[in-house]
């Protein structure tokens, strides 16, 4: 079983990346319609066993993180 | 006397008519940049075919009968061109004794992005550093990280001064939390763009630990701004959760003196995406160099766009093994159109530009079989 997340979807192909920073690239099809970049997945014998939004937990992390590295270039370059 | 006075205001504005020039020259040149011993044919006419004279006070340069100009000495001055009874018309002229040279690869990373750059004010620009997720099958990866570094070896290159996150996805940031462990990044720059996955998490973790910030950029921002040396975001926006991340991409172009880089991401032609952006925005695109957008898309590269940029080279970063068939067919046509030499890492591996702001030239890693 291995973990992952759904970095993008083109082409009619669904590209995911696992924890461990491999991929696999599956056909559209094998997902439901509301496949969406950034889903949680699970696969199991290259079968998708489970797909869901990204945590809330993650999100909130990621939204912390980001509010302290993200500064506006132009405040930069005034200093 | 009020007649008097009448009839002399009369005779006078009828001189000051008189004493108008009849002719303004045709010049469309406001400013030319020289290196000392270039010469310059200027392309001015009048409009009755009378003889034009030249002339520079400074003489820095000298201008023959027909407007051939030879930059002899460094320096700014100022051309005058004149005819009988015609408005006197300027032309600013910068001539430039030995200029330094620009290095511009775009590392062959396969279906992926990187492209460094090394400045004429020895500052080191980096733009993604992504990993091909294409060619990549299990734990079999495609060796972008080591054609990345071969680079930065060959050209002892330990600080990297600018580094351009064009967008979110692997391959354009993968190597980002290697980069920063290996190197000194002193800069870092994105959209402000956020995805919500847990590589995305890593790659800001990394950041955090190395001390650094994200800086954000908009349209028309001038991340560098050194005289002939400017690199300048052409397009860029924050995209939201469910938007396309490729819509985010920061473009960017590279100018140094005469000759310019235009550097897309992936970014497309859609409506709402960043050639229409870039369209938008004012700013002059033309350029010798594309990179194309979006690893030759058929979402990428429209008419319009290519007809602002009008480049004599197009860098296609692909590989021999896609599951999106990139690049596309109708994206390479346009290319075709516009009569730009295509070259595609797939065929040529690393392409390596020189220019020192005049001549422009390229040499390749490979040549295609």
């Amino acid at each position: 079983m291995k973990k992952g997340f759904v970095e993008m979807i083109e082409n009619n192909s669904v590209i995911v990346i696992y924890d461990d920073r491999t991929k696999d690239v599956f056909p559209m099809d094998v997902f439901p319609e509301n496949v969406k970049i950034d889903m949680q997945v699970t696969v199991e014998n290259g079968q998708i066993i489970e797909l869901l939004p990204p945590s809330d937990a993650l999100k909130k992390e990621i939204d912390e993180l980001t509010s302290k590295l993200f500064v506006s270039f132009k405040d930069r370059k005034k200093k | 006397m009020k007649k008097i006075i009448f009839i002399c205001m009369i005779m006078m504005g009828l001189l000051l008519v008189g004493c108008q020039p009849k002719y303004e020259i045709n010049s469309k040149i406001e400013q030319i940049i020289l290196r000392v011993g270039d010469t310059y044919q200027l392309n001015v006419t009048h409009p009755i075919g009378e003889d034009l004279t030249y002339r520079d006070p400074k003489q820095l340069v000298s201008i023959s009968k027909l407007g051939l100009i030879t930059a002899n000495a460094p320096g700014e001055t100022t051309i005058y061109i004149e005819a009988a009874n015609t408005k006197r018309t300027s032309i600013a002229i910068e001539v430039i004794l030995d200029p330094s040279s620009m290095r511009v690869y775009f590392v062959d990373v396969g279906q992926a992005d990187c492209m460094i750059a090394i400045l004429p004010n020895e500052e080191v620009l980096m733009i993604d550093c992504g990993l091909d997720y294409e060619s990549t099958m299990g734990d079999e990866k495609y060796p972008s990280w080591a054609h990345i570094e071969e680079i930065l070896t060959r050209e002892n290159i330990q600080v990297i001064d600018h580094l351009i996150i064009t967008h979110n996805h692997s391959d354009h940031y993968y190597y980002v939390p290697e980069l920063i462990a290996s190197y000194e990044v002193k800069h870092i720059y994105s959209s402000g763009s956020v995805r919500y996955n847990s590589q995305y998490l890593m790659i800001m973790r990394s950041i955090e630990y190395a001390g650094l910030t994200v800086e954000v950029l908009e349209t028309g921002d001038f991340i560098i701004d050194e005289g002939p040396l400017t690199l300048q975001v052409v397009a860029t926006q924050v995209v939201e959760e469910d938007e396309d991340i490729n819509y985010s991409s920061v473009m960017t172009k590279l100018t140094y003196y005469n000759r310019s880089f235009m550097l897309t991401g992936d970014a497309g032609s859609d409506p709402g995406d960043g050639e229409p952006i870039a369209l938008a925005s004012g700013i002059d695109l033309n350029s010798d160099v594309l990179k194309v957008g979006h690893h030759g898309s058929m979402y990428a590269s429209g008419t319009s766009f290519l007809q602002a940029v009008t480049p004599l080279f197009a860098i296609i970063t692909t590989a021999q093994v896609t599951s999106t068939g990139h690049p596309h067919n109708s994206a390479l046509d346009r290319l075709a159109s516009i009569e730009a030499t295509i070259l595609q890492s797939k065929d040529y591996g690393t392409v390596l530009f020189t220019t020192d702001g005049f001549d422009l030239s390229y040499t390749t890693e490979k040549v295609p079989s």
